[in-house]
């Protein structure tokens, strides 16, 4: 045997030690990032058990007291969220189509989508430096519900219009060319094919966004404010100032004038992550329903 | 997606009437759509130029330089009776509030720095475990649960970082508050690692096929192809989730306000205290009109922001780009 | 929207009244309807969240909004006309570069004190004013300065714009300015929870920052307890009046809970004492921080 191709083996086994020793390493990597991320949510769900309840997420908060609940917060969390969902989606939607549809390629429809993509990484409280400058001082309006929800629209817009580009883009082109064939117009094949065709798709991508700005705050603190109605908060007013559950999640930690402030806490961080479970979820499984109900099957 | 049966729109009545009214129909629509997308590029210009607007007020008051460059942030400084601080000048610099906000960039800088080192290898383990080495876990579990953790609220992860992290980082520096540097660096690496894990696997699953079967096929193991073919290959896509991790990290106000201390200094050590741009925006917006000069240097810091992210953009670009040209 | 919103007012105003007849202690001779606004200092904070709860239900149609940030937040918002009242520890002619200052009216609520905390392990219980003066401005950085055990001083404070900061260092600072090191917390509940658990903090806050459920060990100032009963006799110096401004004359809610604040009836009651303020009554004088 030659003394190269010992050499060669011994290389080769030393390889095979390398792989060995290097997948190890990877799936430790991945052991540790799922460890680390049950831990955190475990920690979440455990410490926020106790307030897992009815009471909590449907009662006031309290002054001195403890034993306080969220549904103020709550409440402005949706309401919000819902309120901003009404402005950016259709403009999101028509934005997307446009883009999927209309936009001639070239150097302005490129501009466009850069201008899209720049708009999705703003850092939020840059959106909540220019939402407190036009919504709140230039308006005269203080801290609204109002204000925040078009802070919000400004995050959630270029997420909306990526999601219903893609979702009409992605439409098998025999779909387009069928129905213009049949004499109609780009218009008319929009509104009538491409649009209830990719609805599945943009119902998903509304919900995805609405578990991402669910939990945004901030862009809300100097924009719909740090204080919430406690008492008849349970009114459609845009103009009352609206603390989310986010923003008095920032908020609680440094206040001490209730002396369960911390359990408070501990129950509206798991609320929040329930609430982003319920939409991630909601989202697979309607995306799929809604999928099966177009298609027929 | 499966999509059959598409409503056939119905044929106009109305003949050439009809016809034209379609067209006419047809042209405001789409004028209707365009005015929409413009409408997203005009929100993207008035962000830019009402924080641009808001900061420049901020060099009547000290020069450029100065703010970027100068570690010296004082704006609460009690003026003394008599004394005009318009514009500071070397007679006034002593008692008059300054804006050198060095310190608060470069706690930025540091802090970001930090958490980057520490998620990108975690991520890029975690990546290959879900499209190489355990495929059938890793995308049927591991994927869908990071996708689920991108979501979650980044104050959530603060108050983890809060009450978890911080008491963690007293114990090992043995005293001071915890509120510190490497608490903030810690939860912003926890709060990207979903982001940066699921982009890199992306980056690596879209490697074409071709490229690993003809390293297998010359005898290479397994961990020889992923790192001679698949991160060569796939360097683009992981250098595009990284730097999303950046600007995620360099974006993020709340979570990192609750857990660095808030001090408005350069951070000398890993366990002390610091500020960041999006922190001093948000605990000292607050001050509002009582400090006016103070505001326009908040205002400044954000559209340091914006530029930062801005260039961060065009980075991912061009890294995208010239991973096309060299297919 | 519109039509919803008023209905939901009127079947409020409806349960509102049947609730109004039996509540007939009311010392307020009509119940005002509507919300009332308050932002500022976090040490009158708990003042108003007592007052909150009765007046509301002395007032079953009215709801009082406070948010506790600082008394120059407060001062601000109040004169750029965001909320009613600006809650403010200083009189608003002590904050600099504020517009409307001329239109604010003062009106003096209470008289609220602050104390010198340390994390519940510190075995110094006194401090004497020359003491926490040397602490914070630096000079001393170790807990066997003060006579206590080799230990590094961690020092916990306010920001600049915060009222009880301002209190703070005209009466035990002045002319000196705080050290750097000293990290600023954003109310004083959180200062009590920062200085609760961290070894070798010192603090301070105000008195009704301090829960049954804190942790903090509370100092001597000069040998002399932190409580009211001090402060009223005129031993105890950390005090200051509390003031609650409007822009322009108080109107409608907002003057109505200020009048509820500032009634016999609730100056002398119970919520006051378990907050901890002083009475206007019961303190003679000014403070150095009143100015």
């Amino acid at each position: 045997m030659s003394a190269s191709s010992t050499t060669r083996r011994a290389t080769r086994t030393s390889a095979y030690l390398v792989d060995r020793v290097m997948t190890g390493v990877i799936r430790l990597t991945a052991l540790f990032l799922i460890v680390l991320l049950a831990a955190v949510v475990l920690r979440l769900l455990v410490a926020g058990w106790p307030e897992l309840n009815l009471r909590f997420i449907t009662s006031a908060p309290k002054s001195v007291e403890a034993g306080g609940g969220i549904a103020p917060f709550l409440f402005n969390s949706i309401y919000i969220l819902v309120l901003s969902l009404l402005i950016s989606g259709p403009i999101g939607l028509a934005a997307g189509i446009y883009m999927a549809e209309f936009a001639p390629p070239g150097r302005i429809t490129n501009a466009v989508s850069v201008a899209i993509e720049t708009l999705a990484t703003l850092p939020s409280i840059v959106v909540g430096l220019f939402g407190l400058l036009l919504f709140v001082q230039q308006t005269h309006w203080g801290f609204t519900r109002l204000g925040g929800a078009l802070a919000l629209t400004v995050i959630n817009l270029p997420y909306a219009v990526r999601i219903a580009e893609d979702s009409i883009r992605s439409l098998p082109t025999a779909l387009r060319e069928g129905s213009l064939g049949i004499g109609a117009t780009r218009w008319q094949t929009v509104y009538r094919v491409l649009v209830p065709a990719a609805l599945p798709n943009l119902i998903t991508g509304l919900i995805l966004i609405s578990g991402r700005a669910f939990g945004e705050a901030a862009a809300l603190l100097y924009t719909a404010g740090g204080s919430a109605e406690t008492r008849h908060f349970f009114n459609l007013n845009p103009f009352a100032p609206g603390a989310t559950m986010a923003v008095a999640l920032f908020n609680l930690r440094q206040d001490a004038s209730v002396p369960d402030s911390p359990l408070i806490s501990d129950g509206i961080a798991a609320v929040l992550v329930l609430g982003v479970l319920i939409f991630n979820l909601s989202a697979r499984f309607l995306g799929r329903a809604v999928v099966r109900r177009v298609s027929g099957t | 997606m499966s999509v059959t049966r598409p409503r056939s729109p119905q044929a106009d009545p109305a003949g050439a009437s009809g016809a034209n009214r379609r067209l006419l129909s047809d042209r405001a629509a789409r004028y209707l759509l365009a005015a929409a997308a413009g409408f997203a590029v005009l929100v993207l210009v008035a962000v830019y130029a009402f924080v641009a607007g808001q900061s420049f007020g901020i060099f009547d008051y000290i020069n450029p330089l100065r703010f970027l460059f100068v570690d010296h942030w004082t704006p609460y400084a009690v003026v003394p009776q008599g004394l005009a601080c318009g514009h500071l000048s070397a007679g006034t610099i002593a008692a008059c509030p300054d804006y050198g906000a060095a310190g608060i960039i470069g706690g930025s800088l540091v802090i970001v720095g930090l958490a980057i080192i520490i998620a990108t290898p975690l991520a890029l383990g975690a990546s290959l475990f879900i499209e190489q080495t355990d495929r059938q876990f890793g995308d049927r579990v591991l994927r869908p649960v990071l996708e689920i953790f991108v979501g979650i609220p980044s104050v959530v992860y603060g108050w983890v970082g809060l009450t978890n992290v911080v008491p963690v980082m007293r114990h090992l520096n043995g005293g001071g508050t915890g509120l510190s540097v490497a608490a903030a660096a810690l939860v912003l690496s926890i709060m990207i690692l979903p982001t940066v894990t699921t982009l890199s696997a992306d980056a690596i699953r879209n490697v074409h096929p071709s490229l690993p079967e003809a390293s297998y096929a010359l005898g290479a193991t397994r961990w020889q192809t992923i790192w001679k073919t698949i991160l060569p290959a796939a360097r683009a896509g992981i250098t595009t989730g990284i730097v999303l991790g950046v600007a995620r990290a360099l974006g993020e106000a709340l979570a990192v306000a609750m857990v660095v201390g808030n001090i408005q200094r350069f951070p000398t050590k890993l366990f002390g205290p610091a500020s960041t741009m999006t922190t001093s925006i948000s605990v000292d917006l607050g001050n509002g009109a009582l400090y006016p000069v103070l505001v326009h240097a908040l205002y400044a810091l954000g559209l340091l922001l914006l530029l930062i992210s801005l260039a961060l953009i065009i980075i991912i670009r061009r890294v995208s780009r010239g991973f096309e040209a060299k297919l | 929207m519109t039509a919803l919103v008023s209905g939901a007012v009127l079947l409020l105003a409806a349960c509102g009244s049947s609730s109004a007849a039996t509540s007939t202690a009311s010392p307020s001779p009509s119940p005002v309807s509507g919300t009332v606004t308050l932002n500022g200092s976090s040490a009158l904070d708990p003042l108003v969240a007592a007052a909150k709860d009765g007046f509301e239900a002395a007032n079953p149609n009215a709801t009082v909004q406070h948010t506790p940030t600082s008394s120059g937040t407060g001062l601000s918002q109040v004169a750029s006309g965001a909320v009613n009242i600006g809650m403010s520890d200083f009189p608003s002619s002590s904050a600099t570069g504020l517009t409307n200052a001329d239109q604010l009216i003062d009106h003096q609520v209470a008289v609220s004190a602050f104390l010198i905390i340390a994390d519940p392990n510190q075995t110094v219980s006194n401090l004497t004013k020359q003491q926490v003066h040397d602490i914070f401005t630096g000079k001393i950085t170790n807990w066997s300065g003060v006579g206590g055990s080799n230990q590094a001083i961690v020092l916990i404070g306010r920001p600049a714009s915060s009222g009880t900061r301002k209190g703070f260092d005209k009466i035990v600072m002045a002319p000196d300015a705080e050290a750097a090191a000293m990290q600023p917390q954003p109310s004083g509940g959180g200062v009590v929870q920062l200085v609760g658990s961290t070894p070798g903090a010192i603090g301070y806050a105000g008195l009704g920052d301090i829960k049954p459920t804190s942790t903090v060990k509370k100092l001597k100032y000069g040998g002399v307890d932190p409580t009211i009963a001090n402060v009223e006799n005129g031993s105890f110096p950390l005090w200051f009046h509390e003031h609650m401004y409007t822009l322009g004359a108080a109107t409608g809610v907002a003057k109505a809970f200020i009048d509820y604040m500032t009634s016999d009836a609730f100056q002398t009651g119970s919520a006051m004492t378990a907050a901890q303020f002083a009475p206007l009554s019961k303190v003679k004088g000014t403070s150095p921080a009143d100015q």
